[in-house]
């Protein structure tokens, strides 16, 4: 079955206009590996950004041929070794190290756990999040936009479900309560705005004297 | 920059008679049966596809005339022109190196090398990465039913969208115009535009919505 909750156009263009911030990125490929329906929307984005590339004319450096040609060595053409199976799609393992089974989980409350990771922007939050059978997501507050996909079992919020691909797209305005399907613990990936930092008077005070 | 095509594309058939041959004389084009005389009748996906075969040096340099100085362009538009010329380079290594995984069928040469340009002005700009689907990932998901023969080949799509981008009212084509040069979120369009983000949103969707359909509808054609 192919997931029914698709990416919105604003994130599939900046994303296929490389200006999306790579957490929010990591979400729509996690997506898009698993949606052949988003894949072709991204095919259509990509070929406007080469398109429009195509009409933009500079001269290169009269020798640019000649310092790439000095440049051009054997062409490499080694796959990447794959597992056999996997639940989480390459992009994520490429994140997480592997598999589920690489997931060092913490606990998160008296129920729940929940993995973070980095990525190179420094403006979102990244996490796996596990949501035991039947539970609400426990300790669920965010600023800005959140973006979960569902990568096994399945959660409900309100009328709709999400399973295997979902991708729900939520504000802080959004009241919703996600809450795993009882058959199954529910995995995702959360991706969130970075939370404000440094808020306080005696951060903002000792800042400059720690240099962070 | 400008859209005139390179005085020197008019020695090329002299000097390339090898690509002049992969000119596109497919379904769209008009077959006079008069040679090409331009690098802009050279079909730059078939050329593509063959350096993936055979690795010709004077097929690249044919490639690389044709994409160099639009690669540079597009990396101008986010650094200095030192850089532009680095990040251009670094390209079309790359494009050398990887050529042999174009698959002409999922897009045009333009698509293909777009994509790899951007993401090393992601990696250069903003030292982030952009993570991308892998269809050899088991947990790829393929296709339910897969696209009967009349998908679209390399070229034809570009024309499509080529096509479907000049149709676009100025007001849309703008803002798909600083969201792919400019590294810019849809956010920071509208404040340097001075428009809501509202609208700079509906601009875009309305935008996408007539490329996808002129791509999507030409999927049906016999």
């Amino acid at each position: 079955m192919t997931p029914r909750h698709h990416v919105a156009d604003d994130l599939l263009i900046d994303y296929a206009a490389g200006s999306l911030a790579e957490g929010w990125s990591l979400a729509v490929a996690t997506h898009l590996s698993l949606c052949p329906e988003c894949r072709a929307r991204l095919a259509a984005a990509e070929a406007a950004g080469g398109q429009l590339m195509e009409i933009l004319r500079l001269d290169p450096e009269p020798d640019a041929w000649a310092a790439v040609r000095a440049r051009l060595g054997a062409p490499e053409t080694v796959p990447t070794p794959q597992p056999k199976s996997a639940v989480l799609p390459k992009p994520l393992r490429d994140y997480v190290g592997g598999d589920l089974e690489t997931v060092r989980w913490k606990a998160i409350g008296t129920a729940g756990a929940q993995f973070r990771f980095k990525t190179g922007d420094g403006r979102t939050q990244v996490r796996l999040l596990k949501i035991p059978a039947g539970q609400p997501v426990p300790e669920h507050s965010h600023r800005g936009r959140e973006l979960t996909v569902v990568l096994a079992g399945a959660f409900r919020d309100g009328e709709l479900l999400f399973g295997r691909g979902d991708i729900e797209d939520a504000d802080e305005q959004t009241q919703h309560i996600p809450t795993a399907t009882p058959e199954a613990d529910c995995i995702c990936l959360a991706v969130t705005d970075a939370p404000l930092r440094f808020t306080s008077w005696l951060v903002r005070l000792v800042q400059p004297i720690l240099r962070i | 920059m400008s859209l005139e095509i390179s005085p020197a594309a008019a020695s090329w058939q002299k000097r390339f008679p090898a690509a002049v041959r992969l000119a596109s004389g497919g379904k769209r084009s008009k077959s006079t049966g008069v040679m090409p005389s331009s690098e802009a009748e050279i079909d730059m996906s078939a050329l593509l596809a063959r350096i993936g075969r055979t690795h010709d040096v004077a097929d690249f340099e044919l490639l690389f005339r044709h994409f160099a100085p639009r690669v540079k362009a597009y990396m101008a538009r986010t650094g200095s022109a030192a850089a532009a010329e680095e990040l251009m380079q670094e390209t079309m290594i790359a494009v050398w190196n990887k050529a042999g995984l174009y698959q002409p069928g999922k897009g045009a040469a333009s698509t293909w090398i777009f994509t790899i340009a951007r993401n090393l002005r992601i990696d250069a700009f903003r030292r982030e990465r952009h993570p991308e689907f892998d269809e050899n990932d088991p947990a790829f998901q393929p296709e339910i039913a897969p696209a009967a023969d009349n998908r679209l080949e390399g070229e034809e799509s570009a024309n499509l969208v080529r096509e479907g981008l000049a149709a676009l009212p100025p007001d849309q084509a703008e803002v798909l115009r600083l969201a792919f040069f400019e590294d810019k979120s849809q956010s920071t369009i509208a404040t340097a535009l001075g428009l809501p983000l509202g609208t700079v949103k509906s601009r875009m969707r309305l935008a996408f919505a007539k490329l996808r359909g002129v791509v999507e509808a030409s999927g049906d054609r016999p």
